[in-house]
């Protein structure tokens, strides 16, 4: 039951995390700097981003008990901004670039935050700081996620090789599909408990 | 969904993967070739859309079971999707626009997403809960006979009905969508009051 909960638990975070949707924008972001450059600020990007992850991961019980916010209305919240990203992916066909000024080399923003630890994302491992019971489920599931995120990330080039951009658009499409998917899920978790209450 | 007879399934099937409203992007998809390489391309498309249908009926499942996703989510998020489909063709946002390839299209854009999209892979999904294997692979055989048909005729249909035709036709899909999607949501919904 324990790996099962943390299979579940780190693919949902690796498909939040959503690096295949995410390459274009590090790719564009990057495409001035040299393959080795690349590689530095790709893991330099994703530190920062764990260690924002791992922050709201720790903060998390403590932050909702302070507000007094429910269960119910994590649940919720979380799952609104989930689905609502997640319909943008699916249904927007304009790419979104985001524009630098100058020939800057990003640092933290945008790719660490927010594209990579999004507000969904941080929402989303609050909500299972404060209800799953062993913390080390949640961590070592971050962990993993992340580690698989980097993977993707580091061999972009040869995957935007391999599949093509258009690969790479049918692949964000179907990852929106799912997380819809998990949107509904938790928001209806949340009218559950909240029909409970 | 649950109480649909076999000939509803193959219906729903069809309008979902919506062969019809996709044939002005596959006959400009493919207008730079001649007419049997259109023919060669469509049909090879038209069977990997079949094969992704195929993955998706089988592994779908164990897929939802490892993120604990439950039938009324799946068929809300269904509708959701099926309904937002109907919207966008009912009230086009623009003409869509495909971009025109040189070099031939294979599997992207025909295959996924325009054939095997969103809507047909959740309609698989959650029809393989409610229905046994083997049903849902004779009704997609069946289903996919006309889609294959339209799929590879898309240039003479587009010359048969005329621009006006295709934009009729696609209202008409749409409103028909809207009502299967919003079907699909009042039995999710109902679906999850019952499991409070």
């Amino acid at each position: 039951m324990e790996i099962m909960e943390l299979f579940s638990l780190t693919l949902i975070l690796f498909l939040i995390m959503d690096p295949v949707g995410k390459l274009k924008m590090f790719l564009s972001c990057l495409k001035n700097v040299s393959k080795k450059r690349y590689y530095y600020i790709v893991m330099r990007e994703m530190v920062i981003a764990l260690i924002a992850i791992l922050f709201f991961n720790l903060i998390g019980e403590c932050f909702f008990h302070t507000l007094g916010i429910s269960q119910t209305s994590v649940n919720i919240a979380s799952g609104l901004i989930l689905f609502l990203v997640a319909i943008n992916i699916v249904f927007s066909n304009e790419d979104k670039k985001i524009h630098l000024e100058g020939d800057e080399e990003p640092f933290i923003v945008p790719l660490a935050i927010p594209v990579i630890s999004n507000p969904a994302l941080l929402a989303t491992v609050m909500l299972y700081a404060s209800s799953i019971k062993n913390p080390w489920t949640s961590i070592i599931a971050i962990l993993v996620a992340w580690f698989f995120s980097c993977l993707v990330l580091l061999s972009s080039k040869k995957l935007l090789k391999k599949i093509g951009i258009d690969g790479i658009s049918a692949a964000e499409k179907l990852m929106g599909l799912v997380l819809i998917l998990l949107a509904v899920q938790r928001i209806l978790q949340g009218l559950t408990l909240f029909a409970h209450m | 969904m649950e109480n649909k007879t076999f000939g509803q399934l193959i219906l729903l099937l069809f309008l979902v993967a919506n062969p019809i409203a996709v044939s002005p992007a596959l006959a400009m998809l493919t207008k730079d070739f001649e007419p049997p390489v259109q023919r060669r391309i469509l049909l090879q498309e038209a069977l990997i859309a079949f094969l992704v249908t195929l993955l998706f009926l089988f592994f779908g499942n164990y897929f939802l079971l490892a993120l604990r996703i439950n039938d009324s989510a799946l068929k809300i998020c269904g509708g959701i999707v099926l309904f937002t489909i109907g919207i966008q063709m009912v009230f086009p946002p623009k003409p869509s626009k495909v971009k025109t390839l040189h070099s031939q299209p294979f599997i992207v854009p025909i295959a996924v997403p325009l054939i095997a999209g969103g809507a047909l892979l959740s309609t698989v999904m959650i029809a393989s809960t409610l229905y046994p294997l083997s049903t849902l692979l004779i009704a997609l055989l069946i289903t996919w006979v006309p889609v294959t048909l339209i799929m590879v005729s898309a240039t003479l249909l587009q010359k048969m009905l005329g621009k006006r035709g295709i934009v009729a036709l696609e209202q008409l899909m749409g409103m028909l969508l809207h009502l299967l999607s919003t079907e699909i949501l009042v039995q999710g919904a109902r679906f999850f009051l019952k499991s409070l």
